[in-house]
């Protein structure tokens, strides 16, 4: 016989197996040569059921601590249905011994919008040990965690919690069957996951803080440092902040002390000038006192303010 | 038919005088019958054997093994004994004997496997492999009058 080329007949099934309640049927045919001539012969169908495997799987989708700057952070979670069958799962968070602050949930969500990120409002809340819609076979659904921090934890520290999901047709050992309880009426039999999933997420504090040194060289007419009447005081304020975090929307203020006056046009920040003004380069000068908005500025960074006063 | 042909023809009643006499094929001379097999892991006093049960539920993954019983009830025997079958939709070959013609085709032609090719993703022709298999052939030469047999292939459930 010559080789034969064929196209290779796709299955329909997917990497979870084929779905729960298909039948499985067997038969045969068969041809003869008998003292009667060629004959042939069917074999009786005989049809196995397919049940539903009952199998979620959880893992976190963030590649390290989230970071926890502010009243909330969002944990993100994948939940994948590894059976044959539609199933929906129960949600809930438990505590991780060895945290180094406590979280405080506020709630999970489902990416309603499937678009990756939690949007507050449009995301299906899923109250704790309510159930998820069902997830198709071989499907998932983003899970968020949204969380915030009791108390006044430290920059640096990290409190983990794990979320868990529970099939809501049953959890329990691994090839127990609950009758009945599958897709199209056939048994649930609960896989090797024992019809639960967990994942763990962390947060870790991302605070920072703000220190402002100044200090002021004095030039007096004499070629002195005196402060008198007359001498310029070129004054430095060196912002620095500190932490893992950022400082959004920092403002730099500083009083012109009563008996001097601000030397017009003297304001730089990092050497460069700034306008007395207010306008879109973020000094600002009036009688009483000198602004400088600064903008966000993340830990480590430092940003230094110089301006002239006159002694009067 | 034979018996037509003689009817129709006087002609013919000399040459095919041998075959007049033959009763027409019946289905009953041979019976063939299907069973599957699921192997399942039975625990006993803490030790675990495989064995072979008849089942009626599967999971995906589950090792079957579909048999075929065959038995000549004629008082003649049988030759060129053909046993053609489709494997299920949702079942891939797990494991077949040398020798077994299978097909990748959809059972239009039937050769060993590693004789067959199918298509690959770009058009050209790959070797075949088990879980391109679509149909499967055993060929008995001789089956005496009573005597019985069994073929069958193990799948995996998809």
């Amino acid at each position: 016989m010559t080789a034969g080329l064929g196209l290779a007949f796709a299955t329909p099934c997917h990497a979870a197996g084929v779905s729960a309640g298909s039948l499985i049927e067997s038969a045969a045919t068969a041809s003869y040569d008998s003292a009667g001539g060629r004959g042939s012969v069917s074999s009786n169908r005989i049809s196995l059921r397919v049940d539903e495997v009952i199998d979620p799987a959880l893992t976190s989708l963030d590649a390290g601590p989230v970071g926890l700057s502010s009243d909330k952070a969002v944990l993100a979670f994948s939940l994948v249905n590894t059976g044959n069958g539609p199933e929906a799962m129960r949600l809930s968070i438990r505590p991780v011994a060895g945290s180094d602050f406590e979280l405080t949930v506020k709630a999970i969500t489902i990416d309603s919008n499937g678009n990756g990120v939690f949007d507050e409002g449009v995301d299906q809340l899923i109250p704790p040990g309510a159930a998820t819609p069902e997830i198709a076979p071989d499907s998932s659904l983003r899970v968020f965690v949204i969380a915030g921090a009791s108390g006044s934890p430290a920059d640096g520290q990290q409190a983990r919690v794990t979320l868990l999901a529970e099939a809501v047709t049953g959890t329990g050992n691994a090839g127990a069957a609950i009758a009945g309880q599958g897709t199209a009426g056939v048994d649930a039999i609960i896989g090797s996951s024992g019809g639960r999933a967990q994942a763990n997420g962390t947060f870790v504090i991302q605070s920072a803080a703000v220190s402002i040194v100044k200090s002021a060289v004095i030039s007096d007419p004499f070629g002195g440092s005196e402060p008198v009447p007359g001498a310029f005081v070129t004054l430095t304020l060196n912002t620095q902040v500190t932490g893992s975090g950022t400082v959004t929307d920092l403002v730099v203020t500083s009083p012109v002390p009563l008996g001097t006056r601000y030397v017009a046009s003297t304001l730089t920040l990092d050497g460069v000038p700034l306008s007395d003004v207010a306008d879109t380069d973020g000094g600002s000068v009036n009688t009483d006192f000198v602004e400088v908005r600064l903008g966000n500025l993340a830990g480590g960074t430092s940003r230094s303010i110089v301006y002239r006063l006159q002694i009067q | 038919m034979l018996n037509y042909i003689a009817k129709k023809s006087s002609l013919f009643m000399q040459a095919c005088l041998y075959l007049t006499f033959a009763s027409p094929v019946m289905a009953e001379e041979v019976a063939i019958s299907s069973s599957i097999q699921v192997e399942r892991l039975v625990t006993e006093n803490g030790s675990s054997r495989v064995e072979w049960v008849a089942a009626d539920t599967v999971v995906p993954g589950d090792t079957l093994k579909m048999v075929f019983d065959y038995q000549n009830q004629n008082d003649v025997e049988l030759t060129n004994f053909i046993i053609t079958c489709t494997i299920p939709p949702s079942v891939k070959a797990k494991a077949i004997d040398a020798g077994q013609l299978v097909s990748v085709d959809g059972g239009k032609t039937f050769d060993l496997l590693d004789r067959l090719t199918v298509a690959g993703a770009d058009g050209h022709a790959r070797p075949a492999a088990l879980e391109h298999i679509t149909n499967l052939r055993w060929i008995i030469a001789r089956i005496d009058t009573g005597a019985k047999g069994s073929v069958h292939y193990l799948g995996t459930v998809n």
